[in-house]
């Protein structure tokens, strides 16, 4: 909670803003928020030297560049101490978006878009559960992402 | 012929749009004339090219993406929820999107209806909106969490 405390409310209702629209002009930032433009860039750019902001981007939709399997994968290891080599493997397969290590039933927790059910059949059975150290997996395939968004910035 | 949404196709995207989203979706706020300079075509027609990949649905946003922990959410968790009835789904939902904690949502199959993902400041806020939002909700018969103790990467999907 301490790094938070570097923050203030003009940073947080800045941050609000370019976490909605990252290509808003700073200027409508500035005056939405009440300060400079000049102070916007300033905080902004305080914000990615304090790695609050770790970069920018448009989003995708991956239906519309043709991956419409999305699903998540639990995977259970052979041992809990392979972690860091199957996660390494896991990196350089670029269908896998996204890669935790989590409590519970699984070891690791991972979130793949494939182009249909065959391909994500392929990523799973030729590469995924080929990597040594994964014992199995299982599979939730989402039907459908009722929604997605960023961390509520302020509360 | 309109085309129903379940049938969403795949849209036409040449190798020059796939150039430019290779760029923006790095970096949003990236001169669209180094864009162009990259590309070899001119700032307008990078202009048009997004402005389509916009409207045609390609692109849905931008954003800054920010490091949650910096900004107190310190508890990242995956959650399965178990229905009472099927037909809850929808009623669900909406209930979970009134909910800002509650980052992304799916309908999946296998052992969930829905899955959630979930960033908190603490545990103890995790409990508290489980308790005090999540439980409260009609028609969730229970939910199973998953913590994750470590994020190790997030990307967007590849590009060819």
């Amino acid at each position: 909670m301490t790094l938070r405390n570097n923050l203030d409310e003009v940073d947080l209702k800045i941050l609000n803003s370019i976490t909605q629209n990252a290509r808003i002009p700073f200027k409508d930032v500035a005056k939405e928020v009440g300060v400079s433009r000049a102070a916007v860039h300033q905080r902004v750019n305080r914000m990615i030297d304090l790695n609050v902001i770790i970069g920018s981007g448009y989003h995708i939709n991956p239906n519309k560049v043709d991956f419409k399997t999305c699903s998540y994968i639990g995977i259970f290891l052979d041992k809990g101490g392979l972690f860091s080599e199957v996660v390494e493997k896991l990196k350089l397969i670029p269908e896998i978006v996204e890669c935790h290590y989590t409590t519970g039933e699984y070891a690791i927790f991972i979130k793949v878009y494939a182009k249909d059910n065959e391909h994500l059949k392929k990523v799973l059975s030729s590469q995924i559960q080929k990597i040594p150290g994964i014992a199995s997996t299982e599979t939730f395939i989402s039907l459908e992402e009722s929604f997605k968004r960023t961390i509520p910035v302020n509360s | 012929m309109d085309t129903p949404d379940y049938l969403d196709q795949a849209v036409n995207i040449d190798k020059l749009d796939e150039k430019i989203l290779k760029l923006i979706t790095k970096n949003a706020r990236i001169p669209f004339l180094e864009v162009a300079r990259e590309c070899g075509v001119s700032g307008a027609a990078i202009h048009q090219r997004v402005q389509r990949l916009q409207n045609i649905g390609v692109v849905s946003g931008s954003e800054f993406i920010v490091t949650p922990q910096k900004l107190g959410y310190n508890t990242c968790a995956y959650m399965g929820i178990h229905l009472e009835k099927a037909k809850f789904h929808i009623q669900v939902v909406e209930a979970l999107r009134a909910i800002p904690e509650v980052v992304e949502c799916h309908f999946t199959t296998g052992q969930y209806a829905i899955f959630i993902k979930i960033q908190t400041k603490t545990n103890k806020h995790l409990k508290h909106i489980i308790d005090n939002y999540l439980q409260e909700i009609e028609g969730i018969a229970r939910t199973e969490t998953f913590m994750s103790l470590e994020m190790d990467f997030k990307r967007q999907v590849p590009i060819k």
